[in-house]
């Protein structure tokens, strides 16, 4: 009895063992022929992918003011600001980020320009609607816009306005050298159809 | 000679454990992503064509913020079974190869007649307005199809399909062949064939387990994003079905290995109590 249950247990465990090695076998000659190629795989799919951390607080974004940078940027599509034009009436939440679908509830935040008081140009947008920048043509020169942040206050004083076409982006330079605030809307402003001009708000810091 | 039979065995083994891979492989994949049915399945469990006319909806709403108009020239504009059926037109152009175009003739008579409705279209805004029914064709379009992926992917999906064919028949043949050289080599004992078996298929449910563990750990197949939610939310079910069936796959093998590795290890305590296992006598 005993040794009918000791050639069980080999014959078993033999054939585990025979099984294991051709898996290990098959691992090792992927791995050598394909294990790149998997990889390069594995790594593409992983550059799509997206880790949600719902858990996790965003941490507050605060200002440098050696290095005059942000720590902690705001997550792309989360509002970090207000914008206030007192002489047209706005007072809009500022969104980092310039998808049609941020446009739908306030203004956006190009992601390629810099953030107010990073001593950069600063790119916002919003739809010409009547409760956005409808009203964009009052505006007048020393008129001025505030930038209300969670970390900070920033005032910014209009010194010029341009009528730009949509395909124009060097009307809107990105450069580190002085803080300049561009803020744009679809022209005409009563249009009706496909807008192909831009109007443009050039604003310069001002505290 | 001991020796040799037993390397031509291992071989054999390892060749049928390759081809058992292929075609659990090749099926998984042909009844999953290359198989139309299965994929319109999926899209309706996972409300895909609702969701779609939503995003459609939604992204004509984008428009009408920067046109001056009432959102009121958008309603009823597009329906739910229009967004249905051009999906399904997509599928068939990448699956069956045809080359049916997405007609948007209706969105822009309806848009058109909403528009006029409205009494806001003159001479002057005509162009623009045009321009602007245009814009929302092409967004349809867009949004829904991505034409220009279509005939790409029914060129990739055409080979693969010729590939797969060809790899799993070669597959089949080369399973049936193993198996009768292994009944040769084991003819003076038939219960040796019951163990190659099992052990053949312990080594492809390891494998098969392992490739489910590998791609788990290593994928986020959850976070995996393309295009839009809705596009994503189908692929990731797509994904999430493929790996669930390597996984069934992985645990049915193992199952029915154990017990062939166990019938045998029985019939070989029971009838031959001093005999060793794996060796040839």
């Amino acid at each position: 009895m005993q040794n009918k249950l000791l050639q069980l247990v080999k014959a078993t465990i033999t054939s585990i063992i025979v099984a294991l090695l051709i898996t290990m076998l098959l691992i090792f000659a992927i791995n050598l022929f394909l294990g790149q190629e998997i990889e390069a795989t594995i790594s593409l799919v992983n550059k799509v992918s997206i880790t949600i951390n719902d858990n996790k607080p965003q941490e507050e974004a605060v200002l440098n003011q050696e290095t005059s940078r942000l720590v902690n940027y705001p997550e792309y599509g989360t509002k970090y600001a207000t914008i206030e034009i007192n002489k047209i009436g706005v007072n809009l939440p500022v969104y980092f980020g310039d998808t049609l679908e941020i446009l739908k509830k306030g203004v956006g935040h190009s992601s390629g320009s810099y953030f107010p008081g990073e001593g950069g140009s600063i790119v916002y947008m919003g739809h010409n609607s009547k409760n956005v920048f409808r009203r964009f043509s009052e505006l007048q020169i020393g008129n001025e816009i505030k930038v209300t942040t969670t970390y900070g206050e920033f005032t910014y004083k209009i010194y010029d306005m341009q009528l730009i076409k949509e395909t124009e982006t060097e009307k809107l330079p990105i450069q580190e050298e002085k803080e300049i605030l561009m803020v744009y809307t679809c022209y005409p402003f009563n249009n009706i159809g496909h807008a192909t001009q831009r109007y443009v708000v050039y604003a310069e810091l001002e505290k | 000679m001991k020796i040799i039979i037993n390397l031509i065995k291992f071989a054999l083994i390892t060749i049928l454990t390759i081809c058992m891979i292929s075609v659990a492989i090749i099926t998984t994949i042909s009844s999953t992503v290359l198989n139309q049915n299965f994929v319109v399945e999926k899209l309706e469990e996972s409300e895909f064509y609702t969701e779609m006319y939503e995003l459609v909806k939604s992204n004509f709403e984008n428009y009408i913020y920067q046109s001056g108009l009432d959102e009121v020239v958008l309603e009823n504009i597009c329906t739910k079974e229009k967004v249905k059926k051009d999906i399904n037109t997509m599928l068939t152009n990448i699956y069956k190869g045809t080359n049916e175009k997405i007609d948007t003739t209706e969105i822009k008579t309806n848009l058109d007649s909403n528009i006029q409705e409205l009494g806001v279209k003159n001479t002057k805004n005509e162009k623009a307005i045009n321009e602007f029914i245009e814009h929302i064709c092409n967004e349809y379009k867009d949004t829904i199809v991505h034409t220009e992926y279509e005939g790409k992917i029914n060129n990739i999906y055409s080979k693969v399909v010729k590939i797969f064919g060809k790899v799993y028949n070669a597959s089949l043949i080369t399973i049936g062949v193993s198996i009768v050289l292994l009944i040769v080599i084991n003819i003076k004992r038939a219960s040796k064939n019951i163990q190659d078996i099992g052990i053949g298929l312990l080594a492809t449910a390891t494998f098969s387990l392992t490739a489910y563990n590998t791609i788990v750990s290593k994928i986020n197949i959850e976070g995996i994003k393309i295009f839009n939610d809705t596009y994503s939310n189908i692929i990731v079910a797509i994904i999430q079905e493929i790996v669930g069936r390597i996984f069934s796959i992985g645990i049915g093998a193992l199952v029915v290995s154990i017990v062939l590795i166990l019938i045998y290890a029985v019939i070989v305590a029971v009838k031959n109590p001093n005999e060793e296992t794996i060796t040839e006598k």
